[in-house]
């Protein structure tokens, strides 16, 4: 099984996803509900000043990441781009889901880390969705399966299928957890 | 200003808000004239976690109107977001359809005016680019203590026509709206009231020299909401583009207003400003495959092209040109017409002119005098209203070609049946109108007249040669008939008489 794009998948995720989050949160204005500035002295104004003092940082950075992607000039290197690599992981996924059931990894690279621990380093941060990205990129069903410790704290491996494979999917992660019930321990806190 | 060695060239965006009960991404319903903020819901006020679901009525009737305009259909149509904040605009961003419209290409055919309005003026085909639906926005209003917004707008369905630069005059543009207006409420995709603001348009105008190939800089001037407002304000920007250039200086590519009331144009921001719309694909709707059988179905909803039908009243029915251009200016009425003249096909000029003057006239005035009728009165000549029924002024025609009634005798029956909805037969025969066919009765009132001596000077100058002498002997005979002679059968038995 060969999935030569894997490599592209965060980096293409974080051009799509970006650029439809700037979109979808357009939205939180203040004009209809939610935060409403109450500093501002034109409509136009009240949106602005709604927004910056309502979302918080991570948002604003998707968003500002969202709409330089989509701007007139760069969205065609970006945007464009990422959504020719999203074709391309979607065509390898189906490739190789002719040829396999069922594709496992395990769900996230590492184990957990501390809270806040890496919040200083987004793009670190990003990579621990390498895994996941693509089968939501591709639009395949996927899960993820408790499976044991590492380092004494629990992990997962999760499994892509192709479209419409959820049935198999949940079929075999019930033969996995009923041979090694792992769900039921607890990790210490 | 030397006009004549300029050439205008324009193009247009016509919006036309489609009928359709219910909104394009939402099923809540949309009208003209509501409380504000009535005819919303979570999807049209853009609340968090709602998706749009593509309303098909809405599809379909930019598929009509593509058929309409014999556009191509594509297999494949989808939703583009095209983003920009604005407290009329729910969701900052509007869904419409930037890279795959739902009709592409087409043709509306105009006609320019005439000479005179007795004569048929010179016909040209407008191409358009495409047609794309997408989403109306909400209103915005101003007040001292602040803004207000009305979503009830928001999310109608609206069509977008484009032109390719094929009008070259004001006049063009007009006449291009009033064909493309008859084609949208003949076929029922829209209704085009632009009082509801149900059509609005953006004119995009250049000039060049006359000979020169390529396009000049354009203006596009936005949201003209009549047919008068389109002409003034492209005879306006036409103008004030020829003197720039004129006088030496170079057009900038801007987008305009047009304020109707002092019938002049002003900058709204040019092309540094221009917005960046930041389109993309939308997420949420999927591309949308239009079936070829729902394709056929819609075929068949096509209405004869107005022209077509002139044409054919011209060609076929040997209907003179005013008449026609009457007919064809309203469906209704042209099916109405058509279907007397099935019911009898001996004389289409007859009934056309039956139902150009004196029909027309009758219901204009009956529904501007709420009297005429007992229903109450309504805004628009309704030929629902009408009492008489096509079978029926076919019969009126009828029996006036076959002489039972004389022509000043039809007017008379028309009023009553337009009063009564009785056949004509049942008014001719209530009140005795039937003309005298009695040969033996008229001979002895057609003796009787000729031995006045009253008359006997008209009598000397027709036997003298003066054919037109005989018509002074047709009025008293008609008198002592009470008018109910048949004016054909006096004139044979006259010449019988005095010949």
């Amino acid at each position: 099984m060969d999935l030569p794009s894997s490599d592209l998948a965060v980096p293409t995720y974080y051009v799509v996803a970006t650029a439809e989050a700037s979109s979808n949160l357009a939205r939180y204005d203040g004009v209809r509900y939610g935060h409403r500035s109450t500093q501002a002295t034109t409509p136009v104004e009240m949106m602005t000043l709604s927004r910056s003092e309502g979302f918080g940082p991570e948002v604003k950075r998707r968003i500002l990441l969202g709409t330089f992607v989509l701007s007139a000039g760069y969205a065609d290197a970006y945007y464009v781009r990422a959504l020719r690599a999203r074709s391309k992981i979607l065509s390898e996924h189906l490739a190789a889901l002719e040829k396999v059931d069922m594709i496992l990894t395990p769900t996230v690279p590492t184990p957990a880390f501390k809270a806040g621990e890496k919040i200083s380093d987004p793009l670190q941060l990003y990579l621990e969705d390498i895994f996941t990205i693509p089968a939501n990129l591709a639009g395949l069903p996927a899960l993820s399966v408790p499976c044991g410790k590492s380092q004494h704290l629990p992990v997962g491996f999760h499994l892509v299928g192709a479209p419409l494979s959820e049935k198999k999917l949940l079929a075999a992660s019930r033969v996995f957890e009923a041979a090694h019930p792992y769900r039921h321990q607890q990790a210490p806190l | 200003m030397s006009e004549s060695s300029w050439e205008i060239v324009i193009g247009l965006e016509v919006h036309v808000q489609l009928r359709t009960r219910t909104k394009v991404f939402a099923s809540v319903p949309w009208g003209f004239g509501e409380e504000p903020n009535e005819q919303v819901d979570p999807v049209v006020l853009g609340l968090p976690g709602t998706l749009p679901v593509v309303n098909r009525a809405a599809v379909e009737q930019a598929i009509l109107f593509g058929l309409v305009v014999e556009a191509t259909i594509p297999e494949r149509c989808a939703w583009d977001r095209k983003n920009y904040f604005y407290p009329d605009n729910p969701k900052n961003y509007q869904l419409t359809q930037k890279d795959f419209p739902v009709t592409l290409g087409g043709q509306v055919e105009i006609e320019l005016p005439g000479p005179s309005r007795n004569v048929m003026g010179e016909h040209k085909m407008i191409r358009l680019h495409h047609a794309h639906l997408e989403e109306d926005v909400g209103k915005l209003s101003h007040s001292g203590s602040g803004s207000l917004v009305d979503y009830n707008r928001a999310g109608v369905p609206l069509l977008e026509i484009v032109t390719e630069p094929d009008l070259r005059s004001a006049a063009e543009a007009a006449a291009f709206l009033n064909a493309l207006v008859a084609m949208l409420t003949q076929a029922g995709v829209a209704d085009c009231d632009m009082e509801k603001g149900q059509l609005r348009c953006d004119a995009n105008v250049s000039v060049r020299r006359r000979g020169d190939t390529q396009l000049g800089t354009r203006t596009e001037t936005k949201n003209l909401n009549s047919i008068s407002g389109v002409r003034d304000c492209i005879q306006y920007e036409a103008a004030r583009q020829i003197r720039e250039l004129e006088e030496g200086r170079k057009i900038t590519q801007e987008t305009r207003g047009w304020n109707a009331v002092n019938a002049r144009g002003y900058v709204l921001r040019d092309k540094e400003d221009a917005h960046d719309y930041r389109y993309f694909p939308d997420p949420d709707i999927p591309t949308l495959k239009i079936s070829r059988a729902t394709v056929e179905r819609l075929q068949k909803l096509v209405p004869e092209r107005p022209f077509h039908r002139q044409r054919r009243y011209m060609e076929k029915l040997g209907l003179p040109y005013t008449a026609t251009s009457v007919l064809i200016a309203d469906k209704a009425l042209a099916d109405w017409f058509e279907a007397a003249v099935a019911a009898y096909p001996q004389n289409p000029s007859g009934i056309a002119n039956w139902v150009a003057n004196d029909l027309l006239r009758d219901l204009s005035a009956a529904t501007s005098a709420p009297d005429a009728f007992s229903e109450p009165s309504v805004a628009k000549v309704s030929l629902a209203d009408c009492r008489i029924k096509p079978v029926q002024l076919a019969g009126l025609v009828k029996i006036t070609d076959e002489g039972v009634i004389s022509k000043q005798q039809a007017k008379e029956v028309f009023a009553e049946m337009f009063r009564t909805g009785q056949d004509a037969g049942e008014i001719v025969n209530a009140k005795g109108l039937r003309q005298n066919s009695d040969a033996g009765e008229l001979e002895k009132i057609i003796q009787e007249v000729i031995a006045d001596p009253a008359v006997a000077k008209s009598i000397a100058e027709y036997r003298a040669g003066n054919e037109k002498a005989i018509n002074a002997l047709k009025g008293p005979i008609m008198k002592r008939t009470q008018g109910k002679a048949n004016p054909a059968m006096i004139d044979q038995l006259l010449r019988k008489h005095l010949g």
